[in-house]
């Protein structure tokens, strides 16, 4: 069974927020469905593990909550220092008026 | 007279320490190697010439006033540009992240610099670490400096590049799914793969967070176990972090090996291993014999699920990991009329193809419908491999495969099948899941001279039973 047509690929990479050509949607979706025909075969195991084990036995850690000082604003900024007011940054609007 | 950049760390140690030389004889030594290799290897994104001699000029000065110094006083060496260095950009070898200059400083470096050891470029490779062979980066391919024509492995192909032809004494690599061992032993080079956790990975930009781990590529085994020593241990920036106390890794090397254990895995020496691959890490396996150790088959029969588990989990990680990347804050960027295509654009076009088949991929096998079908299985599957790993540490100290079933390939042989590509890594993406530590040394060499290379695999924090077995067999080599 194919699992992946045109379709899907443009669906997915949308929700990727990943713009794709009309190329790449081609060579992505036989590509990626190679792929999945090959990992599928994790399917053909039957035993499950459904414990949740981290691999190296980590333990949650906790501190206490302390306040420290944190990187400054302009420090933050530094890499769109053309694109900020007011020490926020400026975006395209996401929402329409 | 060896030239100034051939020499190891710990040779270099010994001579500025005599002051036999200077910080700025063996930091100009490495920068003008670099310039001539350059232009045809291709090792570096970022070259550190000016600030690396004045901090050459300062701890020579320091050592001259009887000043204390650290560990790696004088020593030149390179990170693979995913570490965060404030003040030079760091690009993860892609086009998203081209001009970044991160706020901050990744611990590793940290580190290495409070040793005083001095920085002198970040090194090229596959953008996030999503690559074998350096050839997906966006600042054009490494070239294997042992045969041009061939791939330095990758990711981290422009550390393994740089410590073979002496761009500085040792780098920092990065492996998530064998991107430190498998540049190590297509260059010839040791790469170690620590344990999950051993060391910091506050400031590396992440490709899977449940894999990635920070390590040394060196010159030799005894350099490894030394720049371990500095970089391990807890960090209280990187929750997972691991609390065990870092012991002196340089002080285990001469043990005796009489009476140790190797497990020689069964599904690590099948019919898809290069001949002569597999009989140089016979050979190996029979020096040990003469050492005195017992060899003992093993059988992993979840290997064959290995790398499947290893890339549902990875994409599915690095899918969420790069979704931080659109744009706004730094890196890439380009114009929309709506914040949506704003992103699409910008993440379209920052991206290279490796990255966006990645991301496609790993938002698939998260998606409604398909995450209990891939990345359900996969965790299920992951955690049957460590059982299955543990319960062989049970009967051996260290377990010995091939690092790669292939020699170093040419340039452009694998580009166009990424899933053949994905399936060299057969015996080093598998060991990530479970997190237990792989060191990669050479083994040997091909008929037609191309190093191979041999790894050993340890439980959990045992980092030093394979520096001692490691040793003990490049000192084989010598003899």
């Amino acid at each position: 069974v194919k699992n992946i047509d045109r379709k899907t690929i443009l669906k997915i990479s949308k929700l990727a927020n990943i713009e794709i050509t009309e190329d790449e949607v081609e060579i992505y979706s036989k590509q990626i469905e190679e792929i999945l025909q090959y990992v599928n075969k994790l399917n053909r195991v039957k035993k499950e593990e459904t414990s949740f084990q981290s691999h190296t036995n980590l333990k949650n850690i906790f501190r206490d909550d302390i306040s420290k000082t944190s990187l400054s604003s302009s420090e933050a900024l530094q890499n769109r220092s053309k694109k900020i007011k007011d020490n926020l940054f400026i975006i395209t609007e996401v929402l329409n008026r | 007279m060896k030239e100034l950049f051939q020499l190891t760390v710990k040779e270099a140690l010994d001579l500025l320490n005599k002051r036999d030389i200077s910080a700025v004889d063996l930091v100009s030594s490495c920068l003008k190697r670099i310039d001539s290799m350059e232009p045809s290897i291709n090792a570096f994104i970022t070259i550190i010439h000016d600030e690396a001699l004045e901090k050459a000029e300062e701890i020579d000065k320091k050592r001259k006033d009887g000043k204390k110094l650290g560990k790696l006083a004088g020593i030149p060496y390179s990170v693979k540009d995913v570490y965060n260095t404030k003040g030079f950009q760091t690009t993860a070898g892609s086009l998203a992240l081209k001009g970044y200059i991160s706020p901050y400083n990744a611990t590793v470096y940290e580190r290495l610099e409070s040793e005083d050891a001095i920085l002198i470029g970040k090194t090229n490779c596959d953008p996030f670490g999503f690559g074998s062979s350096t050839e997906n980066s966006a600042y054009g391919i490494t070239k294997n400096p042992l045969d041009t024509t061939r791939v330095p492995g990758g990711s981290s192909g422009g550390s393994g590049a740089a410590v073979a032809y002496g761009g500085g004494l040792f780098s920092i690599g990065e492996d998530t799914g064998g991107s430190i061992r498998c540049p190590a032993s297509f260059c010839g080079i040791t790469g170690l793969k620590p344990t999950y956790g051993r060391v910091s990975r506050y400031g590396a930009i992440a490709y899977a967070s449940s894999y990635d781990t920070v390590g040394p590529m060196t010159k030799d085994v005894y350099d490894n176990a030394l720049i371990l020593e500095v970089i391990a241990g807890m960090d209280p920036k990187d929750a997972t972090s691991h609390t065990t106390k870092v012991p002196q890794y340089t002080k285990f090397l001469n043990q005796n090996l009489k009476g140790k254990r190797i497990g020689l895995v069964k599904e690590y020496l099948n019919d898809g291993v290069d001949k002569e691959i597999r009989d140089s890490i016979l050979n190996a396996i029979k020096t040990f014999k003469n050492m005195g150790c017992e060899i003992i088959e093993i059988s992993l029969p979840n290997t064959e699920y290995a790398i499947a588990t290893y890339y549902v989990i990875g994409i599915a990680e690095a899918s969420s990991n790069l979704a931080r990347i659109d744009g706004i804050r730094f890196g890439h960027f380009e114009k929309g009329s709506t914040w949506k295509e704003q992103v699409m654009k910008t993440r379209g076009s920052g991206f290279g193809q490796e990255e966006k088949r990645r991301i496609i991929l790993g938002t698939y096998a998260l998606s409604a419908g398909y995450s209990e079908k891939y990345y359900k299985k996969a965790q299920s599957m992951r955690i049957l491999l460590k059982n299955e790993i543990m319960e062989a540490f049970k009967k051996v100290d260290i377990l010995i495969t091939p690092t790669m079933p292939v020699l170093p390939f040419k340039i452009g042989e694998n580009t166009s099948d990424p899933l053949k590509m994905w399936l060299t890594d057969a015996f080093t993406v598998t060991i990530n899941p479970t997190g237990v530590p792989a060191l990669s040394i050479p083994s040997g060499k091909s008929a037609s001279g191309l190093p191979i290379g041999m790894q050993l695999i340890g439980s959990h924090f045992k980092e030093e039973i394979l520096y001692n077995f490691a040793y003990q067999y490049e000192k084989s080599l010598i003899k």
